[in-house]
């Protein structure tokens, strides 16, 4: 019984994280639709952050 | 970024709004710890997997979790009272009619309900504890710091009873985030996945300094050296100025997907304050939506065809765009570190030079400057003529 429960939730957890990585995937392929911006000057001496 | 993003830094401009955000902000992260061994648990197939490792170090930190989400729990309640009791002007704002006031409705009622699913599976839980039940007493965490002040309201429950909530109330939580996990990408609150990479590549340089457009300045420099010019056609390939959203830039995409929809930017605009119909944020909204439509039809047709509509005219109107002033206040507000007259201005630029498509007022201003090297009427001869008057 118990490892029903444990096979629903790995069940549950993989098709969460897989449509969530989806739709994330796709929002990256948006946002890749524009326009290409160089964004790598002006750093600061420590590497950016 | 460390500032801006960890540390929150804009939001305090509000202070008081700015530490009951950091209350949810961190009280969020570090609740996930326990999700991991809620996550772990599942899998396993055991009950509360770190309580015999941790020890009495387990119990101080599921006392500190349970303090966070009491804490995040009221929070939220005072979120929806700011939202829809005392509606402050830019949350009562026409630019979050409809899906957008859902959205942010639904996200707080949602945390409330996970904070509260979690507070009650402990109380069941440690109840259960203290009866002696199966499972729930090998090994004994004790009570909670919050939860077992609930205790009394399930002292008249029967163990079995107790059991079905427990163990309700943990599927519900973790189905709960894995649902809200999902529901993300499609709401505002995305900025938490974005809010960090978007202060990352935010630009740094002054913000009064205006980018100058390299295709402009080819022309010119072309024009005075010839010998410059590329040889062959040169078929100009970049249209000035933006018309639709895959004319904006990668980072004004990602700006639109990081927008909270808070209002600050609109707040803070002299046009809006003045009635004017300019709203920066939704200048950031619509373009949001644009790209989902864009998306969409790529998801439908493999790739985008032309489908007659776009970013300009469709959805931003000329009247908004013309009303702004260039000030920058909306850029200096955003706490994600949105530029959103980044957009207003490359929409602007497209309107001027590819549709000349500008108030009168304007077109006698750009043909004064284009002759007269100002923005007056008056012959560049007489630029010095005022030296004479003073002499």
């Amino acid at each position: 019984m118990q490892i029903a429960f444990q096979v629903l939730f790995i069940m549950l957890s993989a098709v969460s994280i897989f449509l969530f990585t989806k739709k994330i995937n796709e929002i990256r392929r948006n946002i890749r639709l524009g326009r290409d911006e160089n964004i790598s000057d002006n750093k600061t001496s420590d590497g950016g952050i | 970024m460390i500032l801006l993003a960890m540390g929150q830094k804009k939001m305090f401009r509000n202070p008081l709004v700015a530490l009951l955000h950091f209350v949810v902000y961190a009280g969020f992260i570090i609740i996930n710890i326990e999700v991991l061994e809620i996550v772990l648990d599942g899998i396993t197939g055991k009950h509360r997997l770190f309580a015999v490792s941790f020890g009495g170090l387990y119990t101080f930190l599921i006392n500190a979790f349970e303090v966070l989400a009491l804490l995040v729990l009221v929070t939220c309640v005072v979120f929806l009272i700011r939202r829809n009791i005392i509606r402050l002007p830019r949350f009562k704002s026409n630019d979050l009619n409809g899906w957008p006031r859902s959205d942010a409705n639904f996200i707080l009622i949602t945390e409330i309900i996970l904070m509260s699913l979690f507070l009650k599976m402990n109380a069941a839980d440690t109840l259960l504890q203290m009866r002696g039940a199966d499972q729930y007493a090998i090994h004994p965490t004790g009570s909670f710091i919050i939860s077992q002040y609930l205790h009394p309201l399930m002292n008249g429950y029967s163990d079995g009873f107790l059991i079905t909530i427990e163990r309700l109330c943990w599927w519900l939580h973790i189905a709960g985030i894995f649902a809200f996990l999902n529901y993300l990408p499609y709401s505002k609150h995305l900025h938490i996945v974005l809010a960090f990479p978007n202060a990352y590549y935010a630009k740094l340089k002054p913000m009064g300094e205006m980018e100058n457009m390299p295709s402009v300045q080819n022309e010119v420099l072309y024009a005075m050296q010839p010998e410059l010019a590329p040889n062959g056609e040169q078929v100009l390939l970049q249209k000035f100025g933006a018309k639709d959203v895959a004319d904006l830039s990668w980072k004004n995409l990602m700006d639109a997907y990081s927008c909270t929809e808070c209002g600050r930017c609109t707040a803070a605009c002299p046009a809006n304050q003045t009635g004017k119909l300019l709203s920066p944020r939704k200048i950031m909204m619509m373009t949001r939506d644009r790209i989902e439509e864009v998306g969409r039809k790529i998801n439908q047709h493999k790739e985008f065809k032309d489908d007659g509509k776009s970013l300009l005219h469709d959805y931003i109107s000329v009247e908004e765009l013309r009303a702004c002033t260039t000030c920058n206040a909306c850029v200096q507000e955003c706490p994600v570190s949105i530029n959103p007259l980044d957009i207003i201005l490359q929409l602007r630029r497209y309107l001027v030079m590819e549709e000349s498509n500008s108030p009168q007022e304007w077109t006698a201003m750009f043909s004064n400057v284009e002759n007269n090297f100002a923005p007056w009427q008056f012959s560049p001869d007489e630029r010095d003529k005022w030296v004479e008057e003073v002499n």
